[in-house]
Formats: structure tokens, C-alpha cells, sequence
């Protein structure tokens, strides 16, 4: 397994030269501004949204995105690559409130084909979409143990319960059909997911003690690892199976629209390959643990889950076992008012959304997009809630009658201050209409 | 640096995959990495320490000096050859009958050929009233003709040892026979074989007579002839028919043959109980039961018939109840020539009475010999003189248990045996220990139901110098060059006697005798068996594994004074298995955590070793530990704990790459905080031991 994936990394330069390609090709300026609120430019972007001014349209996306209470890019990219997390940085982290520490990171790219039949106001999509997915719930000091080692809990005990942790990587391949009557849209989709690599940890209970001196480490715990494979994972390997659902409604009024989306409704059952590992446990360590040279064993995930002497002492035996991961399910609600000041357009859009997982705050955004002369747009917006603090965001796209692109991010301090706070995004959008 | 795997297993966990390149963060880790102890066990060995109830340590140490297997030599069968002779004592033959009758018409026929004149008148006469009733002269001096009785498709010739002749003699006449004269004769030597004479039968009446044919010899082909007889006549009238008449009847009966020529029915021609007793000196068995061992029993033949030769070892059975018989035919002897066969049983698992047939002998084994003939219809010429000899060996019997008087025996042995006082301690215990008291006792565990003495001659320790203590005892029950008398063991099951004579350390030399450290004991042991002679209870008794074994047993309390005593350990004590892994460590402080409660004081060194036991690093040199507090009865109930950092620097981190053992040294000197104790022996008590932790802290470079 690896954290950041060469298939992640195709899939964002896809992206792009994609991007690149239509941006060249098919670049126009479209001087017909109308007074209505634009899918294109609300918060969160929802895949069912109808076409507009055309019948087709094909539309790239990718995006990277973080969101969390205490871990800055900084952190995350040297998690994902490589170098040296120093002092000021787990400092920093150390020094953000909340006794968790809470992240949910997902990198996406997708591709939909939109089609729109006119004469019944009915439309057809088909899309896929690559998903890398992890979340993650700490004890504060559970990191801090990570981060510092145990010198700094000398005759304390770290809480290790609670924890929760998912890593997934799925293909997507959606179908959906949206319906417009009047000023009612409606749309549904649904995916087949093929799962292709999964972990999953829980501890419902979990502490460690380190006595003065380190004489010896009370450890106790009550653990449970799912991982859907073993080795390295395969792109085309069907390890899990599952299906998902998105819905989307807006209603336009006559001074703007209000949307509503549920993503990801769904659950990926990862097979009869998947393995199991489940521990609870009490046991003193005084240094003369059954598991002897222990340093001998090259520490990674692969190696260290496949010593049988490790996984029956510290996190019990290897058990096949199916098991199932309920997708953090996301929703959405949010009204686009459509406003002019000074003959500039602007849509203001503002709303809440949330997301299935624990301790996840509703988060609450308003967004202001500027449409520019010569069909070049600009948003603003700012947000608090999930996982994060405060976030402010930044988008800038151009649209014509055949072209809509988007750059931006929802995080712009994270994303230049980097080292210093916390959740990060970036979103890259092109879409083709013909 | 455990705990270095369960962060990375955790953050793993977290991140939830492997990468190429490192992400990699300092962190201060804090876990123990090794631990040993120093403890009664590393001051004794283990198997020889004893726990009393309070948890006070003796030393207890038997050692056998010398182990006799007497059995081996008491129940010693000697291989015994005995030949025996059976002769065939009575052939048994079947009974003949011989019948003779005359009529009074053949009697009247023979007057009438009579030249006397008397004689044909009176034969007329008869012959002339037959159906008359009339009056019969005197008949005088009447014979018949030889009667030929063949018998020769039984026999041909008998030498009788024993036989009858049943004689009944019928007189079917109307008038009495007197004075009548008869004889049997061999037909081919007309030898006489019986006569006699029968002076009065009456008319109409019979007479029975029972002749002892012992001593005679019969042929085959008999003659049978009444010589003469007489008849007073009837005296007055009387009815006369010539079928009257008169019957002898014989038969030979109840025949035993010394000698014959015969055709012998089926028979035993030999049925006794042969007793073969073994002569094993003064020893006197009642029972055995064999380990193993054969009986052989070669038979030979000089009977002119085939023989079937039963076999049966009487009183010995295994233990399924199944005893030792056999069947065997032995061949007819050819032209005198004696016929053999040969038969070995295996006595092994038998269990055999030997008290003989009668139950009053002993060393005596009773076999049953039955030898048949079948009757086959040919003559056989088979004689009292015929005979069986039979060869019986007894081979290597080797019992499991004997029973009976097992004699009586002295028997010296001389000789050393190792006893390594030495080794009970571990390392330079008993150069460093001055011991309060040492108790030793000589054991004498008899595992022979037999009584008996001991004699020591002489006991001396022996040590690796060559310096020799002999052992001396002024007690007035000294165990030294005095008869200690042994107790037999008891059976069912077998308990050996033991019996402890003590060595008392004031009145002996025993202290001198150990701290002589000796590596082995020299010993001159005499031992009589049986002393008081035969008592005719015969229930001495023994097995074949039954040993005398004479140990010397030790019994030191360690109550002790300790002067530089040297306790150590090697363990297992690694930073890491490689330098690659080591070098994550920048550097960091070991931590050696001492609790000791033995109530001495002691110097501590703790050397690092490569896997090829070379030193890499003296980490600790000889620092100081104190005593653990003791109580007024200088027992010491707490652990002291000593706390001593030992900064490792890069540089000695670097030069600790290889290490893989570790070796603690605590050196003890009795000395103590409390006051009432010093100088004093020490009890040491099973509690007391010397935990040493040792504990890391490293700043350790974390990659994943």
C-alpha cells in the first residue's frame, strides 16, 4: 500500500491536461450574461447538475482536500511523500485546541458525460470517478505519543480509546437521469463501487503507561484492524464490492435557488480475501516481551501484519473475514442568490454541509462569485464547521457557451500558510458543452 | 526501543500504508529493553535448594556413594544340568478267556472206547438210558484230549509280572466229579504253565477258583487238558440225558508284563512326577520368577513304539495363568537304537514353585512325564527294562524375584565415587560462604527383603588438589568402623528400609570434610547379608533391580557470611539487530534499575558483549548498591532501589551496535545498615534477589 498512489497522481494530471486541452481548443467568449443563479459556482459542486445551453457536455474534475482540526499540509504532504516533521511543526500541532485530533482527506478525479433531451427536460449521466479516501479520530495525546514518543508521559497514561481510522481507495462508475419540471430539478444516481484497497482501525478501548524511568509500559487496549488485502493492491482488482447513491433537488424562486445534495449514500462489502486482526489485551511490558528483537522486523505495514509472532502479541491472531464500510455519507443544503451591483453579476451562494462521520461539525459557508468581463469569473468565500476552523477560499474560472473552468481552493490559509494551520483544498474543474 | 515498534505500529496503522521515500520525526522514547536477576538461584543450584515454611533456603544435597545391586548376586541361578532315567515299570495287556466244555454223551463215547470192558459197559450203559432215569456207576481215572487254546493274535509271549487266572468250573451232571486234574501248558515248549486239582464238585454244581499267574510265562498257543477225574456215581436213580455236561471257563485278567511279545493296546508306559532340585549352596529358593531363562529337556527312547511324550512343569504358570506343557512324539527305538528329541522352553514370565511335589523341598522344580502308546496292532517286543532318559538343562535363568533363605554373604567393595560439593554452588559460592551449620547423614536404603550390617571402614574426601579429609566421628554413636545394623525391606509393595545414621558436625570432622571441597568420597564399606542365619522363616526376598545403596546426604541451611561472593548473569541485551537500525538512535541515557533485597551490600558491574562474547563496553564498574533494610531478626522484607543513569553519547551508542549480551556482576559482602546484624550469619531466605531493570531513554530518529 501507498499513501499517495501513482493512480492519484495520473488521475490530477489527467485532470489537467484535460483541462489544458479544452481551455486551447474550444476557448470563446460569451458576452450573454443572464440574471440566474449558476450550478457551476455554488460551494460544493454536486455531479447532477443539469446542463445548461447545451445538450452535451463533458466535464473533468479533480480535487484534493483536507479538512481538519490540527494537521496543516505541511504535515499531510510529508506524511504522504517524504522529510523531516520537526519540532515547530508538531509543535504546532500540538498547540491547536480540541482534545482529538480530527481529519477526513479525499482526492478525487472524475469524468462525467452529461446529456440533456430537450423536448422531455431529462437528463443522462454517466460518469466515473476515482476516489482516495481516509479519516481519522485521535486522542490529542495519542498523536503526541506518536509525535514525541512516551518520555513526555513519564508516569502518566495516554488514552489511546476511540480511535478511528479508515484509508480506501474505490473506482466509481455512476449512471444517473435528472429531471427538470418547471422550476423543479431533480436528479438521482447510482454508482457501482469496486474497492480495491481498505483499512480499517478501531480501539474501543486503549491506554499506555510509562513508568518513572520507562521500568516498564502498562499497555491496554481493545483493537481491531480490517485490511482488505494483503501486498500490493491492484487497480482492476474487485476486492470490495458495493453501491452508492447521490440525490440532488433545486428549486429556482425568483430571486435565486435552493439545492440540496446527498452524496455517497452507500457501502463498499470488501470480500472474503479481507483479513482481520482483532486484540483486547492488558499486559505489562518490562522488557521481556515474547516478541524478542523486535527491531529486527523492518517496520512497515506489510511486513509488520505478516509476522505471526507480532500479530498474536500485539494484535492478535490473522482471521479472514468480510466486512463492510459505510461510506461518510455528505449532504448538502444551500441557496444562490443572484445579484448585481454595479453592473457587475455576482452570485452569492450560502449554505451548510456536513458529513457522516464522528465529531464532524455542520459546516457553514457563504460564497460570493464575481462574473468578470470577458467571461471570466471570481469567487470568494469563506466557511467554518466540519473538521476545520475558519477557511477562506478563493476560486477563479472562465466560462463561454462551450467552456467552463475552475480553479481554486476552500482553503486558502491552510494552503499558504502551510506549516501553520490547519485543512487544505484544491479544486480544478473543466467542463466541455457542445 | 519495543515501544519504538508499537508508535510506528500505530502511526502505520494511521497512515495505513508503506511508502519508498521516509517521512521521519525525533521522538523521546522511554522503555525498558532488558531485565535479569540475581537470586538464590544464581548462588545454588536450584534443583538442590529447599524451601522450609518460612521461606528459609537449605541446601540439600544426597549423594550415592556407592549402590550395590546385591540382588544380582543373591538370586544367581547357576546354569544346572541333571539326567534322569525312567524306566517302563508294567505293560499292560488285554485280557483272554479260554472255555472248555465235554458232554456226558462225549464222556459215555470215551468210556465206550475205553479197552476196558468196565468202561465200554458203562458208556453203553449211559448211552443206552439217555432219557432214562437210572443209577450211574462210579467212573474212576477219566481224561480228555488236550484242549488248544490260541491266543497268539494277542500276544506271543508274556513274562508275566502280575496276572490272574479266573477258573469256574461247571459240573451240569447229574452225578459229582471228584479228584479233578487239570493242567495248561505252553503248546510249543509244552512247558507247564499251571496245574491243579479239584477234589469234589456236586452234581449240578459249579466251583470257582482265582490262580496268580505272576512270575509265569505265556505263550500265545495254550493246551488246556483236564488229566483225570473221578465220579463216585450217583448212588441211586437218576434221570440221564447225554447233553449234560461239564464247562470250564478261564480268563487271564489283570495282566502286567515284564516282558513281551505282544500287541499292546493303547496305554501309559510311563505317568510320574520327576523332581529335579538345583543345588545353589546354601541358598534356599521356595519361588522364582523368571525374567528369563530356558528349560531344555532332551528325551530319549529306547521303547520299540512310537511314543507321545506329554510334558508338564509343574507349579509354574505366567501371568495369564498358563503353564508350561507339551506335547511330542518320540519315534520307536530302531534295532535297540534309543530315539531322541529335544525340547526347550522358554521359563520366561514364569513364576515357578520350587518346594517340590510334596511343598517341603526346595530349590526343586516337579515335572509331570506321561509317555503313550498308541495301540497299533504289530507285535512289539517291549520290556520293563525299556527306559527314557531324560536330559534336563536349566540355562540362564535370570530372575525378576526370588523367594526363600537367601544365605548369607559378606562382601567388601572399596572404591570412590564423585560428589562435587562444589558444583551445588554457582560461581565462587563456597570459597565466599562461611556456613553456620552443616548436617550430614549416611542413608542406607535396602531395597533386599533381606537384614544384614554395615560396616564403614572408612570415609575421606577427596579434592581436585589431591588433598584428602578423612572423615572421623567421636560420637558414641559414631558411623565410623562400627556394625550399623540394616533393616530388611518389606514386600507388596517393595519399601527398602532406609536408615539414617547421623554425622554430628561437632563431634566430626564433617565441616573440614566439605570445605575440603571435595570432588569425589573414598570409601571402604563392608556388608553382611543373613547375619543370624538361616531362621526358617524362608521370606527373605528380592528383585533383580533390589539395590543397597549407601547415600550420603547433606542438609546445610544457608545461614551464611558472605566475603566478596560473586553472583552473575547473562542475558540477552540488544539496541537493535543492526547498525542501520541503531542509527536512529542520536543518543539517550540507559538507566539501570536495581532492587535488591539481600541484606548485603554489593558492587555492581554490568559489561556489554557481541555475539562472539567479546566486551564492547564496561557500562558499570563496580558501583555501589546498598543493602536492603533488615528487620530485628535481620530479615530483610523490602527491596532497596537504586536508580544509576549511565549516559550513552553518540559515539557509545555507535560502539553498542553489535551488542547481544550483557553481563550483570553483583559482588556481596555481608555487611548492613542495621547494627544487630553485622558480622552475623544470615539466613538466606528464598525471597532475597537482585532485580535489575534496565530501562532506555533515546531520542530516536522514527522513519516510515
Amino acid at each position: 500500500m501507498k499513501l499517495f498512489r501513482m493512480q492519484d497522481f495520473c488521475a490530477l494530471v489527467l485532470t489537467i491536461l484535460l483541462t489544458l486541452i479544452f481551455t486551447t481548443t474550444t476557448f470563446a467568449q460569451d458576452d450573454n450574461q443572464e440574471l440566474h443563479a449558476k450550478f457551476a459556482y455554488i460551494y460544493e459542486l454536486p455531479n447532477l447538475l443539469p446542463v445548461e445551453n447545451a445538450l452535451n457536455q463533458i466535464t473533468a474534475q479533480g480535487s484534493f482536500r483536507n479538512n481538519s482540526n490540527a494537521v496543516p499540509l505541511s504535515f499531510s504532504l510529508k506524511l504522504l511523500g517524504s522529510g523531516l516533521i520537526d519540532k515547530n511543526l508538531k509543535d504546532r500541532i500540538n498547540d491547536f485546541p480540541g482534545k482529538n485530533r480530527l481529519y477526513d482527506q479525499d482526492i478525487t478525479a472524475s469524468i462525467f458525460y452529461q446529456r440533456k433531451f430537450e423536448s422531455k427536460d431529462l437528463y443522462l449521466f454517466v460518469g466515473y470517478q476515482y476516489k482516495n479516501m481516509q479519516y481519522g479520530n485521535f486522542p490529542k495525546e495519542a498523536l503526541n505519543l506518536v509525535l514525541y514518543g512516551n518520555k513526555m508521559f513519564e508516569d502518566q497514561s495516554v488514552d489511546l480509546s476511540g480511535i478511528n481510522f479508515e484509508y480506501m481507495l474505490y473506482n466509481q462508475y455512476s449512471i444517473g437521469i435528472g429531471k427538470k419540471e418547471n422550476k423543479f430539478y431533480t436528479g438521482v444516481m447510482l454508482s457501482f463501487l469496486q474497492g480495491y484497497s481498505d483499512v480499517q482501525v478501531k480501539t474501543k478501548r486503549g491506554s499506555i503507561y510509562t513508568a518513572p524511568y520507562g521500568e516498564y509500559l502498562d499497555l491496554d487496549y481493545d483493537l481491531s484492524l480490517n485490511l482488505s488485502h494483503e501486498g500490493a493492491p491492484n487497480f482492476f482488482k474487485p476486492l470490495g464490492l458495493g453501491f452508492s447513491g447521490d440525490i440532488h433537488f433545486s428549486y429556482e424562486f425568483s430571486k435565486g435557488m435552493l439545492l440540496f445534495d446527498a452524496k455517497d449514500l452507500g457501502f463498499i462489502r470488501w470480500g472474503n480475501q479481507s483479513i482481520n486482526y482483532a486484540k483486547d489485551t492488558s499486559f505489562q511490558f518490562e522488557g521481556l516481551l515474547v516478541i524478542d528483537n523486535i527491531l529486527n522486523l523492518n517496520l512497515n505495514a506489510d511486513n509488520l501484519l505478516n509476522l505471526d509472532s507480532l500479530q498474536t502479541n500485539l494484535i492478535g491472531a490473522k482471521k479472514n473475514k468480510i466486512y463492510n464500510t459505510i461510506l461518510p455519507a455528505s449532504f448538502q443544503l444551500a441557496y444562490a442568490l443572484p445579484l448585481k451591483i454595479k453592473s457587475t453579476p455576482i452570485q452569492l451562494t450560502v449554505g451548510v454541509n456536513t458529513r457522516i462521520l464522528k465529531n464532524y461539525y455542520i459546516m457553514g459557508f457563504a460564497k460570493s462569485s464575481f462574473f468578470l468581463p470577458k467571461n471570466l469569473v471570481t469567487s470568494v468565500s469563506i466557511s467554518g464547521g466540519g473538521y476545520s476552523l475558519f477557511n477562506l477560499g478563493w476560486d477563479f474560472g472562465y466560462y463561454s457557451r462551450n467552456i467552463d473552468f475552475m480553479i481554486g481552493s476552500h482553503n486558502l490559509i491552510g494552503l499558504f500558510a502551510a506549516n501553520a494551520y490547519p485543512s487544505s483544498s484544491m479544486n480544478l474543474r473543466f467542463a466541455y458543452k457542445f | 526501543m519495543r515501544l519504538v515498534t508499537l508508535l510506528s505500529l500505530l502511526i502505520l496503522l494511521i497512515s495505513g500504508c508503506k511508502k519508498e521515500s521516509k517521512t521521519e520525526w525525533d521522538s523521546e522514547l522511554l522503555a525498558p529493553i532488558a531485565r535479569t536477576t540475581l537470586s538464590i538461584e544464581n548462588l545454588v543450584k536450584d534443583s538442590f535448594a529447599r524451601v522450609n515454611g518460612d521461606d528459609y533456603v537449605t541446601l540439600v544435597y544426597n549423594a550415592t556413594i556407592y549402590e550395590l545391586n546385591l540382588a544380582d548376586q543373591l538370586i544367581k541361578i547357576p546354569d544346572t544340568s541333571i539326567l534322569q532315567k525312567i524306566t517302563v515299570d508294567s505293560l499292560m495287556l488285554s485280557q483272554t478267556y479260554i472255555i472248555y466244555k465235554t458232554s456226558l454223551g462225549a464222556i459215555a463215547a470215551n468210556l465206550i472206547a475205553s479197552p476196558d470192558g468196565a468202561q465200554q459197559f458203562l458208556g453203553n450203559y449211559i448211552m443206552n438210558n439217555h432219557g432214562n432215569t437210572a443209577n450211574i456207576a462210579p467212573i474212576n481215572g477219566f481224561s480228555t484230549a488236550p484242549f488248544a487254546f490260541d491266543g497268539t493274535s494277542y500276544f506271543q509271549t508274556l513274562e508275566l509280572s502280575q496276572g490272574n487266572l479266573e477258573f469256574w468250573l461247571v459240573n451240569h451232571l447229574p452225578i459229582p466229579i471228584t479228584n479233578v486234574n487239570f493242567e495248561i501248558r505252553n503248546a510249543t515248549s509244552n512247558t507247564l504253565v499251571l496245574s491243579d486239582n479239584i477234589p469234589y464238585v456236586p452234581a449240578y454244581d459249579s466251583i470257582y477258583k482265582l490262580y496268580d499267574l505272576a512270575g509265569k510265562t505265556v505263550d500265545g498257543s495254550l493246551k488246556f487238558q483236564i488229566t483225570s477225574f473221578n465220579s463216585p456215581g450217583s448212588g441211586s436213580p437218576v434221570p440221564i440225558d447225554t447233553n449234560d455236561y461239564i464247562r470250564i471257563s478261564g480268563r487271564i485278567f489283570n495282566i502286567r508284563a515284564k516282558k513281551a511279545i505282544a500287541r499292546f493296546p493303547s496305554q501309559d508306559l510311563i505317568s510320574s512326577d520327576q523332581e529335579l532340585t538345583q543345588n545353589v549352596g546354601e541358598r534356599k529358593f521356595t519361588y522364582v520368577d523368571c525374567k528369563s531363562g530356558q528349560l531344555e529337556v532332551n528325551i530319549s527312547s529306547s521303547i520299540q513304539e512310537k511314543l507321545r511324550m506329554t510334558y508338564r512343569l509343574k507349579g509354574a504358570y505366567n501371568r495369564f495363568g498358563r503353564g508350561i506343557e507339551a506335547i511330542n512324539d518320540i519315534p520307536a527305538s530302531i534295532n535297540g537304537i534309543p530315539q531322541t528329541v529335544s525340547q526347550t522352553y522358554d521359563l520366561s514370565g514364569y513364576a515357578i514353585n520350587l518346594t517340590g511335589s510334596n511343598g517341603s523341598k526346595f530349590n526343586t522344580y516337579t515335572q509331570v512325564i506321561i509317555a503313550r502308546i498308541d495301540s497299533t496292532g504289530i507285535l512289539r517286543e517291549i520290556t520293563s527294562e525299556d527306559s527314557l532318559f531324560i536330559l534336563y538343562k536349566l540355562k540362564n535363568i535370570k530372575p525378576n524375584y526370588i523367594k526363600g533363605y537367601a544365605g548369607r554373604d559378606t562382601i567388601l567393595f572399596a572404591g570412590s565415587s564423585p560428589f562435587s560439593f562444589s558444583e551445588l554452588f554457582s560461581g565462587n559460592a563456597p570459597n565466599a560462604l562461611d556456613f553456620k551449620t552443616v548436617d550430614v547423614a549416611l542413608e542406607v536404603d535396602n531395597g533386599l527383603g533381606v537384614d544384614g550390617v554395615i560396616k564403614i571402614n572408612s570415609l575421606s574426601s577427596t579434592n581436585s588438589n589431591g588433598n584428602v579429609v578423612t572423615l572421623f566421628d567421636n560420637s558414641p554413636n559414631s558411623i565410623i568402623g562400627k556394625p550399623l545394623s540394616i533393616n530388611r525391606a518389606t514386600d507388596f509393595p517393595l519399601t527398602p528400609a532406609k536408615q539414617q545414621f547421623t554425622i554430628n558436625s561437632t563431634s566430626s570432622n564433617i565441616k573440614d570434610f566439605l570445605t575440603n571441597l571435595p570432588n569425589k568420597v573414598d570409601y571402604d564399606i563392608e556388608i553382611k547379608t543373613n547375619p543370624a542365619g538361616n531362621r526358617n522363616t524362608y521370606d527373605d526376598f528380592a528383585y533383580l533391580d533390589s539395590r543397597l545403596k549407601v547415600n550420603l546426604n547433606l542438609s546445610i541451611p544457608l545461614d551464611v557470611k558472605a566475603d566478596n561472593l560473586k553472583l552473575r548473569d547473562t542475558f540477552n541485551f540488544a539496541l537493535g539487530n543492526s547498525p542501520k537500525e541503531i542509527e536512529n538512535i542520536k543518543d539517550g541515557i540507559l538507566y539501570l534499575i536495581a532492587y535488591n533485597k539481600f541484606p548485603m551490600q554489593a558492587q555492581i558491574s554490568l559489561l556489554a558483549y557481541d555475539s562472539l562474547g567479546n566486551v564492547l563496553d564496561t557500562l558499570l564498574n563496580n558501583v555501589y548498591i546498598p543493602a536492603a533494610p533488615t528487620d530485628q531478626n535481620c530479615r530483610a522484607n523490602t527491596a532497596k532501589k537504586t536508580v544509576i543513569p549511565i549516559n550513552l553519547p553518540t559515539d557509545k551508542i555507535k560502539n553498542l551496535f553489535n551488542v547481544r549480551k550483557a553481563v550483570l556482576t553483583a559482588t556481596f559482602d555481608t555487611k548492613t545498615n542495621n547494627p544487630t546484624c553485622d558480622g552475623n550469619f544470615y539466613k538466606i531466605y528464598l525471597d532475597y534477589k537482585l532485580d535489575a531493570k534496565i530501562t532506555a531513554q533515546f531520542n530516536y530518529r522514527l522513519k516510515l
